[in-house]
């Protein structure tokens, strides 16, 4: 208690410095595929236009909600983990690990509805950008829940939930992370003109 | 249990050399096969390639060959490491050293291919196209067992509990992060035409090839830096106990 009290106090942020080092670099990976996307579309802007026009915004839309309403219950998992909160914390990570779920659900809708359309990743750079960059965006979904499953039985009782306090901050941040990338890839495939 | 860290660490400084020597000069210098050609060279001019730089291609094949070999000293002594954080049976340790048998054997794989293409080269240019393409497909996609290396190692540190990790936190993240930035090679057989993701894209190539690098670099400082640090302590302390007995 007086060890995790004394981590608080001395950093301001959560979590600890090497997590916001991993955030941050993984974030530059985004931001060098947002850099591709945009050289892309100004060397190719007929496809990109024409390619834009067949995505659906709406399942896009609602996954971009689905992720913001997990982002929410997994502060509220990190607030009851704080707290010691079995049960909360319990089914706030259950909640999480269900958003995250059907996100992929959803994507693998998206990814059918093109697919059977005829587009693919070799189709043209507009789909090979969108297939690749929203896929490696799934694939850290992926991760996050695999992180996620991981943490559920710290929820066992108060005291493991105390021990493993910063592996789900850690959790916390990178699904936050995960959930601000989908919003600047939605904002940026799907809706920027 | 402690293993004496200085015959390990000249052994890693040898591999270390070796490997730069043989296989960055044999591969980028002497064989020219990096950085990779783009995918979409047409027949023709892979059959070019291959009669016109056909010795250069054996000899740099070969000694890039020799050095994949180096690489296994190197990882397998960080195994030691790994093996000296944990409790009970070392997992992680003989899970990393297991990947790197795998590392090595998918580095060296894709030059025997290319020897056998650059073997006859007066073959069919079909079947030298095949193998220059089997060759770069073996050599680009299957980073898995470098990755699940690293992630062995960040691992490990993060649940190295003793008041002097092996290596900084921080340094585990890294190894987490190339880890996963090292996924996108499994895209490169999807791109026959350059491109970000293809085998000599800016993802596949440039981030999966250098990033690894950058790492395995300051690894290697920080653990010279270690070894410095912990052989001082041991020597005063040494000193310290001789002191009251003479």
């Amino acid at each position: 208690m007086n060890r995790c009290a004394e981590t608080k106090a001395a950093t301001p942020a959560p979590s600890e410095t090497g997590m916001w080092i991993f955030i941050l670099a993984d974030m530059c990976i985004f931001a060098l595929y947002f850099f591709v996307f945009a050289w892309d579309k100004s060397q190719h802007p007929e496809q990109f236009i024409q390619g834009q026009a067949t995505l659906n915004t709406t399942l896009g839309g609602a996954n971009m909600i689905i992720l913001l309403v997990s982002s929410f219950f997994m502060a509220t998992a990190v607030h009851a983990a704080r707290q010691l909160d079995v049960a909360r914390y319990r089914h706030s990570i259950r909640l999480t690990l269900l958003c995250g779920s059907a996100f992929l659900v959803i994507k693998g809708f998206e990814y059918s509805e093109k697919l059977n359309a005829g587009f693919h990743v070799a189709s043209n750079e507009f789909y090979r950008d969108y297939f690749t960059f929203t896929g490696l965006h799934a694939l850290h979904v992926i991760t996050g829940l695999c992180l996620l499953a991981y943490a559920l039985p710290f929820g066992a009782n108060g005291n493991l939930l105390h021990q493993r306090a910063r592996f789900i901050e850690n959790s916390g941040l990178y699904w936050h992370m995960v959930d601000l990338l989908w919003v600047v890839l939605f904002a940026l495939i799907y809706l920027v003109p | 249990m402690i293993t004496d860290r200085t015959p390990l660490i000249i052994v890693a400084a040898i591999s270390m050399v070796m490997v730069m020597l043989l296989y960055v000069v044999g591969m980028f210098v002497i064989a020219g096969f990096l950085p990779p050609p783009p995918p979409e060279m047409s027949q023709a001019d892979v059959v070019a390639f291959y009669q016109n730089n056909h010795t250069s291609i054996i000899a740099g094949l070969t000694m890039a060959l020799v050095g994949t070999g180096f690489m296994l000293p190197l990882c397998i002594i960080g195994s030691v490491f790994l093996a000296e954080s944990e409790q009970g049976f070392p997992f992680f340790a003989v899970m990393q050293a297991l990947c790197a048998v795998v590392t090595v054997l998918f580095t060296a794989f894709p030059n025997f291919i290319w020897l056998a293409a650059a073997f006859r080269i007066d073959r069919s240019p079909e079947l030298i196209a095949l193998l220059h393409d089997l060759g770069w497909i073996m050599w680009a996609t299957p980073s898995w067992g470098f990755a699940f290396q690293l992630i062995c190692v960040g691992v490990c540190g993060l649940r190295d509990k003793r008041p002097q990790p092996f290596i900084p936190r921080w340094m585990s993240y890294l190894a987490l992060w190339v880890a996963i930035g090292m996924s996108y090679t499994a895209l490169v057989p999807f791109y026959t035409s350059s491109g970000p993701f293809a085998w000599n894209g800016l993802f596949s190539f440039w981030i999966a090839f250098f990033s690894p690098i950058f790492w395995i670099a300051l690894v290697t400082v920080m653990i010279i830096r270690n070894v410095a640090r912990s052989s001082s302590i041991t020597e005063s302390t040494m000193e310290s106990a001789k002191d009251p007995s003479s």
